[in-house]
């Protein structure tokens, strides 16, 4: 896994500094769509710690996502520091509990489970009174611990979720430098030989499902507290796929490659939106396209930063 | 060290491994040989906990890991190569070592993974197979023989009592047979080693053991000497091929 | 009570039929190509709009069954020409995004052609009635005849793979692609000819399902997950077991919907979980 090296960190950090000073000079249009793809990216990132970093392509993904959003309507909307927490462990026991059965198939199967699985938490939701009905609702912010002007908002809920992802982002490239990071992509390399080196493969690959779900559940909580909005369609496997194209639009072999993927993704759907009234259109033939031409994503673009692994 | 007593390994209808006991010990190399097909490289899995029993028993130091995962014998202590190179191909040779020398030592998993000891370990191994200078080189871009060296040099990371080679000198040229067959000499000091090799001429000039696989069956064991001149083994093997 | 039973079983074995002509399409293409195809529920899709096209045209859904299973044909085979055939050594994770995709253009073609309304298709006139079945109760003729048809389908399609020649080129593919070449076929027309299959047995069963549900966007959603579960649970590359695989799917997904609508979406998932707890590879694999 490519951690980006010096100067594509300071690049990294760069724009993050950017993106801190928005409220100075950006419109509140422009905040929330940043805002966003800064919790697009995070939710990315969150597969990434499978699909990158041990090679398991995941759908369940979403159902993680969804029921981190859906944590704190369900709690009643105490504090965020309840929530947050709450919302990651919720995540995480559903992918504890999922994780040992998906994790017993490989490859295609691995694929399928996961899917169904993921649909299962989305028909949890979506057939039941838990979710508040097909449509969705609005819900009640958490308090943040301290007042919030609507006027303010975007703007703090756009550096919250900048400091969110970037705690995240550091941590995880502090994981990929420990011995368990090094395992996992091991086991992405290899399986079997890792297993043969006396690593136990199903504990590592369940240690990565489980963190990866309780960092979905992570971004959904900050998608619930950005929004103030929660439905079943979050759990639905397609947000799944769309955080897989993020991952390879921006680079399946890089860290921050979900991070790029997942700006692009809602620059080409904004610019979708604004260019034509067939949006999903623009995004299935862009999608079409990265998948033919696209091999590397945009980190793998040769860009003087690009280190080896 | 470690003992296998009447391993049966069945495919369907077909007996792999029919009836095969054998120990090995530290300091002894023990070599296994016999025509393709023989269920050699099946013993070495079903050794290594690769492949299951369908009955029989696997002992090593004093327990009984016959229902063991490979995993648990990886981290017990037996380590393996394989015949076909089988490493992280995208991953250096210093890496590849690493994971191979971080499976075995009991470290948190949360420690950095340049861990000294660690790399010590790892380097030391490389040092061992002579693969020394190759450290920072990606595997997939090795030479077979270096790849061959990789195979063991990763085995010998882990730091295991018993080694398990599967046909280490497969596709090697006559010039890089002889620092190989050293090493195995060398290795057979410090280890229990089961070799399983299709070049004789190595076999009978390191093996302390000799067992004769045909068919899945144990046809003799014994000293190399007594190898050469029984009247059986020429007859059932040696005959054909030498 | 009894009679309603009755008739949710003969729907779930129905339903479970029509899983069948989608699922056992699935099942070959992975097993015969490795590929993933998560498209295969919008071609349910585009054949149950095919059906509601050709049948206010013509006025006749008769008429719509060979041309979706023509029509699917065709499509299947230019679509493996053009896309797929490229992406059979290529890892999962590209197969799931290509189909994905997929999937976004087919949607958007159906909305740009048939708009995003609900539609119904009204049963063929010849078999709008009900038949009496034990208990006293009608049962409607044309479920009766979508359960004969995909009855007939199956069995031809067991004995194509069964019993033919073009049907052990298939088993041996599924087993290991080199195999083909071994045995003298061409690999990628028997690659053409499986994905042309899988396509016209998944439009057909879109077809065929138009008048028994509204034709509506999005619903291949439910299909392809079921039809996913059946492939887990009948294990991959096995026609025999995605048919006993579908039925079961069929009667437990019918039923649940029927006595306990909260339950249904979770119990099929959790059947499937059992089984994976027993037999990872699923119950009819070799292996």
């Amino acid at each position: 896994m490519i951690v980006a090296s010096r100067p594509g960190q300071c690049v990294l950090g760069a724009a993050a500094l950017g993106i801190a000073t928005m409220p100075l000079w950006a419109s509140a249009w422009h905040m929330q769509l940043v805002s966003a793809a800064l919790v697009a990216a995070l939710f990315a990132l969150s597969l990434q710690v499978l699909v990158g970093a041990t090679g398991l392509v995941s759908l369940a993904q979403a159902g993680f996502f969804g029921l981190g959003a859906y944590t704190v309507h369900l709690l009643g909307s105490p504090p965020v520091w309840i929530t947050l927490p709450a919302a990651m462990l919720a995540a995480g026991v559903a992918a504890l509990l999922i994780g040992p059965l998906a994790l017993r198939t490989k490859g295609f199967f691995f694929l399928m489970t996961t899917l169904a699985f993921g649909q299962m938490l989305f028909f949890a939701f979506h057939d039941t009174p838990l979710g508040g009905g097909t449509d969705g609702l609005f819900i009640v912010r958490p308090s943040l611990g301290f007042t919030v002007s609507r006027a303010g908002r975007p703007a703090v809920f756009l550096l919250l979720n900048l400091g969110v992802l970037a705690i995240v982002y550091g941590g995880l490239c502090w994981l990929m430098s420990t011995m368990l990071g090094h395992a996992l992509q091991g086991i992405r390399s290899n399986e079997n030989r890792m297993a043969a080196l006396g690593h136990n493969v199903q504990r590592l690959k369940l240690i990565a499902f489980v963190l990866a779900g309780a960092l979905a559940g992570l971004a959904g909580h900050m998608s619930a507290l950005t929004d103030a909005f929660v439905s079943p369609d979050l759990l639905g496997w397609h947000r799944s796929a769309e955080a897989l194209l993020m991952i390879l639009l921006g680079g399946i072999g890089a860290l921050h490659g979900p991070i790029l993927g997942a700006f692009a993704l809602v620059a080409i759907q904004e610019a979708g939106s604004l260019l034509s009234d067939r949006p999903r259109l623009v995004e299935g033939v862009v999608f079409l396209a990265a998948v033919l031409f696209l091999r590397q994503g945009i980190a793998g673009w040769r860009l003087p930063w690009r280190t080896r692994p | 060290m470690m003992r296998a007593e009447s391993l049966i390994k069945r495919y369907g209808g077909l007996l792999a491994v029919d009836q095969v006991s054998l120990s090995l010990d530290r300091g002894t190399l023990h070599a296994v040989i016999g025509p393709n097909g023989a269920g050699k490289s099946t013993l070495i899995n079903l050794l290594s906990g690769e492949t299951s029993l369908s009955s029989g028993w696997v002992h090593f130091k004093d327990h009984d890991i016959s229902a063991w995962p490979a995993w648990r014998r990886g981290q017990a202590g037996i380590g393996r190569t394989f015949q076909r190179t089988n490493v992280m191909r995208d991953m250096t040779v210093l890496e590849n070592a690493r994971l191979a020398a971080q499976a075995r030592a009991q470290f948190g998993l949360l420690q950095t993974a340049a861990n000294a000891k660690v790399v010590q370990t790892a380097l030391a191994a490389l040092h061992r197979a002579g693969l020394a200078e190759a450290a920072g080189a990606i595997a997939s871009t090795l030479s077979h023989g270096q790849a061959r060296l990789l195979e063991i040099a990763m085995a010998l990371a882990g730091l295991p009592d018993v080694l398990l080679l599967d046909e280490p000198l497969a596709g090697l040229g006559p010039e890089e047979t002889a620092p190989v067959a050293n090493l195995l000499r060398d290795l057979a000091r410090d280890h229990a080693v089961l070799l399983v090799e299709h070049d004789m001429d190595v076999v009978f000039a390191v093996a302390d053991v000799i067992t004769v696989m045909v068919d899945g069956r144990v046809l003799a064991t014994g000293a190399p000497n007594e190898i050469r001149t029984s009247a059986i083994v020429r007859d059932a093997y040696l005959g054909h091929s030498v | 009570m009894l009679t309603g039973l009755i008739a949710q079983l003969l729907n779930g074995v129905q339903y479970g039929l029509l899983l069948f002509l989608i699922s056992s399409g699935l099942t070959l293409i992975f097993g015969v190509m490795g590929v993933i195809n998560l498209a295969h529920g919008s071609l349910f899709m585009i054949g149950a709009y095919l059906a509601f096209g050709v049948a206010s045209l013509t006025g006749s859904l008769w008429l719509a069954l060979p041309v979706a299973v023509l029509g699917g044909a065709v499509f299947g085979a230019v679509l493996e020409r053009l896309l797929f055939r490229r992406f059979r050594t290529r890892a999962h994770l590209d197969q799931v995004l290509l189909t994905f995709a997929l999937i976004l253009l087919f949607e958007e073609g159906r909305s740009a052609l048939a708009g995003n309304q609900f539609h119904s298709v009204p049963v063929p006139a010849v078999l709008d009635f009900s038949v009496p079945v034990i208990g006293g109760f009608g049962y409607s003729a044309y479920r009766l005849a979508v359960l004969a048809i995909c009855l007939l389908v199956a069995a031809g399609l067991v004995w194509l793979i069964e019993r033919t020649r073009i049907g052990s080129a298939i088993r041996a593919a599924a087993e290991n692609t080199e195999m083909l070449n071994l045995l003298g076929f061409d690999a990628g027309r028997v690659h053409t000819l499986v994905f042309a299959g899988g396509t016209a047995l998944a439009m057909l069963a879109g077809a065929l399902a138009a008048p028994l549900q509204s034709v509506y966007p999005g619903m291949g959603d439910g299909f392809l997950i079921l039809s996913f579960i059946v492939v887990v649970i009948g294990g991959l590359g096995s026609v025999a077991g995605a048919f006993w695989a579908a039925l079961l799917v069929g009667l437990i997904d019918t039923l649940g919907k029927a006595y306990l609508p909260q339950a249904a979406g979770i119990a099929v998932c959790a059947m499937m979980a059992v089984v994976l707890l027993w037999r990872p590879t699923g119950l009819f694999s070799r292996t």
